[in-house]
């Protein structure tokens, strides 16, 4: 059980760290703050330079906390996360936008903050009981 | 007994798919989360397209502008344009958990549920109009019955991941989740 949680919170991780240095090399040449971000692969996520170092940080976060058998690190990855999509609630369509994001940064992020939250919760509660075959 | 990981209510008979049905399960549903996270980036607040007849804002008086179904019309032009800045957040919020939930495999049955619902609507919404393709919606809508159907988050989603301790657990939390999975 524990194994396959741990193989699911690396690869959400992983997602998360392709997508904010896949923001990061999009958004060069942006303003750091720049409320306008730039497209992933004309997909549908964008980044300022700050929301690529932003989810390639709080990504790397959770990968370190999968790979090192440490929930409250994948936690706090999801925790990240969950900021990050109430910062395009907030600031979605305004002048002021930190990480130059929009409505598909809302989706990524949340997926990611629900995944690992589930995942670390579970991890949790399930390293408590003892149960850690896969 | 119910045996735990994929098997469950939508397995009665306990055959599952090959690797081919796996790959193609979890292409559906991923695409499907693509469809909706892609679509959200769009609907843009905080007058989702209202000030410059755009947007959301365009999209949703082609229901009134190119009627498909009277009686959603009239929901159209009496309850949504009134309340339209609360539609827009709801669209956003709705179509943006549909490509977390879907992507990530999440209480994927009850999410594909929503999707057939959203691509109802959308169908209802712009079927009439001039250049729309209608098979888009009703693919749409076919595409999330499937991965309701088979369940498509219990292969190489969290769904699957989980569900073997949601089974186990008493909580009211764990109990939804089984069912929604």
């Amino acid at each position: 059980m524990t194994n396959s949680v741990r193989r699911a919170e690396i690869v959400l991780s992983i997602v998360g760290l392709a997508a904010g240095i896949a923001g990061l090399v999009v958004a060069t040449g942006l303003p750091f703050t720049s409320s306008k971000g730039e497209l992933v692969a004309s997909f549908g996520p964008s980044f300022n330079p700050l929301g690529g170092v932003v989810v390639t940080v709080v990504a790397a976060l959770g990968l370190v906390g999968a790979v090192t058998r440490k929930p409250l690190l994948v936690l706090a990855a999801a925790g990240g996360f969950g900021l990050c999509a109430l910062q395009v609630i907030v600031q979605f369509g305004r002048d002021t936008n930190w990480l130059g994001s929009r409505g598909s940064n809302l989706s990524l992020s949340l997926a990611l903050a629900v995944g690992l939250g589930a995942l670390a919760l579970m991890e949790r509660a399930t390293s408590g009981r003892g149960i850690t075959r896969s | 007994m119910r045996t735990p990981g994929p098997v469950g209510p939508a397995y009665v008979d306990g055959a599952l798919p090959d690797l081919a049905g796996r790959i193609a399960l979890f292409t559906t549903r991923v695409v499907l989360g693509l469809l909706w996270l892609q679509n959200s980036g769009w609907k843009t607040p905080p007058d989702f397209g209202r000030s410059s007849g755009s947007g959301l804002y365009r999209f949703t008086r082609l229901a009134i502008e190119h009627e498909v179904f009277a009686p959603y019309a009239f929901v159209v032009r009496e309850v949504v344009f009134p309340n339209f800045i609360a539609f827009g957040w709801l669209v956003l919020l709705v179509e943006a958990a549909l490509g977390a939930f879907l992507l990530v495999g999440l209480a994927t049955r009850f999410w594909a549920l929503v999707g057939v619902v959203q691509s109802a609507a959308i169908g209802l919404s712009v079927l009439g109009a001039p250049g729309e393709w209608s098979w888009s919606y009703y693919l749409m809508i076919a595409g999330h019955l499937a991965v309701f159907g088979v369940a498509a988050g219990r292969f190489w989603g969290l769904d699957g991941v989980l569900r073997p301790q949601w089974e186990r657990s008493n909580s009211v939390v764990a109990r939804v989740m089984f069912r929604a999975s």
